[in-house]
């Protein structure tokens, strides 16, 4: 489900005039999915993927309070917004279920990335310490998360229960 | 496929894209023919038997939506070739509308 | 492990850079192939609107017959070889290029396990699996994981690497072969494996996917783990001259993208040469291998299509509805030429000749779709008994009503004229080589060619010509048309025979 306004319209009318762009975005319109529950499974995994690296800082670390916090209201937000993917028979619940996945996503990745390079209270040791392996596997995560979000809000592929409607 | 028929098809079968017309559409059909003073392109003669219809909007590729081709047979015993053909629109002679994916079938 | 030394003998060396340019040719010739109808499917039927996957922004009509031939996309050069709606092309280079990366493959093969070099790629035990994890954990910690003791390859490296050259190459080969309607027919049996046709393209789609994967992973690997000494293994044989590894790494790669483009422009420009060219190597093959195969299918009356798909177009014209509205009564078939006895059949003729013979088969279109679909009719055979050809008589011709520039604007832009087919006189002898009237048990529909077309159930959907109003028997095809053996052959640049 896309959300336009004006705003968009103009945004994408002057992106279009750039030529690159408008083969780029020709290129991406030219592919498209109809797999709802393996999109929805591939988002689902991603989410508990996230969530399940939450926990595991969260039982192997120390960490201040605040970040504990954080990491047990950001698991269960992707774990809630997993459950409300599944709500098939709600669409209005199954996006806000994607949309609040991305939220998670995007928490995750913007605080990983400011505990690596700006730093967090009481932990600036982890300024600079890239080499973290489920740091990375988190951005991933994210990342993936994101980019299969997108691609259900542009249409390339469409999240469970919802078809695309292709009847040539 | 239900649909199936395994008796071998007889001579007498009808091919399942024609639509068979009724008496008043028949009627309409003859009075269009005459009133546009069709004659037999083989023989010149002027007076047909009305025979099924072909849906021609979905099959072929610059018809209109719209159009039909309606068997016509030349009644003269002696013409040579009585077979022939009117092509009409569908309000010209169709009393109700026939289901046309079922008369051609679906796109493939 | 291993007394081997585990290098880069000048083989292997070689043996690589020749399987970059093949496996780049087939990615781009296959994605010429992929635009010609560009949808996939799981199931046999090849459903409109039943894809799970597309790669085009056309919608079809639903008050219209539309065919695949509407359907085809247009894919920029960049992408596809040679790009711009050329599948006869696109077909010809995927079939020469696969016969090199065969060949090369087949070689490489032979020379890993001859030499020893196979315990670079073949593991040995199944601790390597938690060690190809322990790699890639290091991989996300932005380090290079150690390589195996005396060996060239981590352990997920060497996973990788034997995974693509023992399992992604021959699935590919494999599904590859299952869309073969030459296999298909002989072999029903094998495309069930993969789970039908649709099922095959799918899966030889999804390799694909895999090879496109796999490409950039590996570029970023070499660039990772030093560009230059990999690129100087893989040239020089060690780590040498750094400098000139780079250089010629580089120009390898631009003589790759030269043959490319030469590749692109020559099939864009001279189409009819590289179709005689390569043609001559492909129809080799075939004749070799595909034509003996004869159709032994039957699928079960279940495994009928609901819905067969079509290409082609009805002749639009006031004579061929006149005839289809009178139940083709006035409709007459021409058997001549080269026979003893040329004749004359109508449609109740056909019929009274014998009980029509019925044939459930699998239908492939050279564009990729497919459908099961019940025929019945007369074999060819049947006709050619008594018509009785002539000593010389190697062709069969068959004329149709379906005149291209009026019937079928999508490929009016690539020729012009009656539409016409011929095959190999042998071919008309084959078991399952019908004239069909029938069609899953009722009349020929109008658009699968009513009121005769010919099934020949090894070959894809356009050499069974629709709509026949003359068969003529010929010595040779070289005067007719473009010369080259049929409407597609002359104007697409298909082939004569296409078994797959």
């Amino acid at each position: 489900m896309t959300v336009t306004t004006p705003v968009d319209h103009t945004v994408v009318r002057v992106a279009m005039r750039v030529p690159l762009l408008r083969r780029l975005v020709g290129f991406y319109r030219h592919i498209a999915f109809d797999l709802p529950r393996t999109t929805t499974a591939v988002g689902i995994g991603l989410l508990l993927g996230i969530a399940a690296i939450r926990l595991y800082l969260l039982a192997e670390y120390d960490q201040p309070a605040y970040l504990a916090a954080y990491f047990i209201v950001l698991g269960a937000c992707a774990t809630l917004a997993a459950l409300a993917m599944l709500a098939g028979r709600w669409l209005v619940i199954v996006r806000a279920g994607w949309a609040l996945g991305s939220v998670v996503a995007l928490a995750s990745l913007a605080m990983y990335l400011a505990s690596r390079t700006i730093g967090l209270p009481q932990l600036p040791e982890l300024v600079g310490r890239w080499e973290y392996a489920p740091g990375t596997l988190g951005m991933a995560l994210s990342g993936a998360f994101l980019a299969t979000h997108f691609a259900v809000l542009t249409r390339l592929t469409v999240s469970w229960p919802m078809h695309q409607e292709w009847h040539d | 496929m239900s649909a199936l028929r395994r008796a071998p098809l007889g001579p007498s079968f009808r091919r399942p894209e024609l639509i068979q017309l009724d008496t008043r559409e028949r009627e309409r059909v003859r009075a269009l023919v005459r009133s546009r003073r069709m004659r037999c392109p083989a023989c010149d003669g002027r007076r047909f038997e009305v025979g099924d219809t072909l849906y021609l909007g979905f099959l072929f590729v610059d018809t209109d939506l719209d159009e039909y081709m309606v068997a016509l047979t030349c009644t003269n015993p002696r013409c040579p070739a009585p077979r022939t053909g009117v092509q009409l629109r569908e309000h010209e002679f169709l009393e109700h509308q026939r289901p046309r994916e079922k008369a051609t079938g679906p796109a493939g | 492990m291993t007394d081997v030394t585990l290098n880069y003998p000048v083989w292997l060396r070689i043996e690589h850079w020749v399987n970059l340019l093949f496996i780049t040719l087939l990615i781009r010739s296959g994605i010429e192939i992929l635009a010609s109808y560009p949808r996939l499917h799981r199931r046999n039927d090849s459903k409109p609107g039943s894809e799970w996957a597309r790669f085009t922004t056309k919608t079809m009509p639903t008050d219209k017959l539309y065919d695949t031939l509407d359907e085809e996309e247009s894919y920029s050069s960049i992408v596809a070889l040679p790009g711009r709606k050329k599948l006869g092309m696109g077909r010809r280079w995927h079939f020469v290029s696969l016969f090199g990366w065969v060949l090369t493959g087949v070689a490489y093969y032979i020379l890993l396990f001859a030499t020893g070099q196979w315990h670079r790629y073949i593991p040995y035990s199944w601790s390597i699996f938690p060690e190809a994890l322990d790699d890639a954990w290091t991989y996300l910690q932005f380090q290079l994981p150690p390589t195996l003791p005396d060996q060239p390859l981590d352990a997920l490296q060497k996973l990788v690497y034997a995974s693509v050259i023992f399992l992604l190459a021959p699935f590919q080969i494999l599904t590859g072969a299952a869309q073969s309607p030459a296999v298909e027919a002989r072999f029903p049996w094998y495309v069930k494996l993969f789970g039908g046709r649709q099922m095959a393209r799918t899966l030889h789609g999804l390799g694909l996917l895999a090879f496109l994967a796999f490409i950039p992973v590996h570029l970023i690997m070499i660039g990772w783990w030093g560009w230059p000494e990999l690129t100087s293994l893989m040239i020089f044989g060690h780590v040498t001259q750094l400098d000139a590894a780079i250089g010629v790494s580089l120009g390898i790669v631009a003589a790759i993208v030269v043959i490319h483009i030469a590749a692109t422009v020559w099939s864009l420009r001279s189409p009819r040469q590289v179709q005689r060219a390569l043609g001559a190597i492909i129809m080799r093959f075939r004749r070799f291998a595909l034509k003996p195969l004869t159709s032994r299918q039957n699928y079960p009356r279940s495994k009928l299509s609901p819905e067969h798909r079509v290409n082609g177009k009805p002749p639009s014209c006031a004579a061929y509805q006149i005839m289809a509205v009178h139940n083709f009564a006035d409709w007459r078939l021409e058997v001549g030429g080269l026979v003893e006895n040329p004749m004359t059949f109508s449609l109740a003729d056909l019929r009274a000749l014998r009980e029509p013979q019925t044939q459930r088969v699998l239908h492939n279109c050279i564009q990729g779709w497919s459908s099961i679909g019940e025929w019945g009719g007369v074999p060819l055979r049947s006709i050619l008994e008594l018509v009785r050809p002539l000593p010389g008589a190697h062709q069969i011709c068959f004329l149709t009503m379906q005149n291209v520039d009026r019937d079928e604007p999508a490929a009016a832009e690539e020729g012009h004229g009656q539409y016409y087919e011929i095959v190999d006189i042998e071919r008309a002898y084959y078991p399952q080589s019908l004239l069909a009237y029938e069609m899953n048990g009722e009349p020929l529909p109008i658009k699968h060619g009513a009121p005769l077309r010919v099934r020949f159930e090894t070959q894809v959907g356009f050499k069974m010509a629709k709509w026949i109003e003359r068969i003529e028997v010929i010595s040779e095809y070289d005067g007719i048309g473009y010369g080259m053996g049929g409407w597609r052959e002359d104007n697409v640049h298909y082939d004569i025979s296409v078994g797959v």
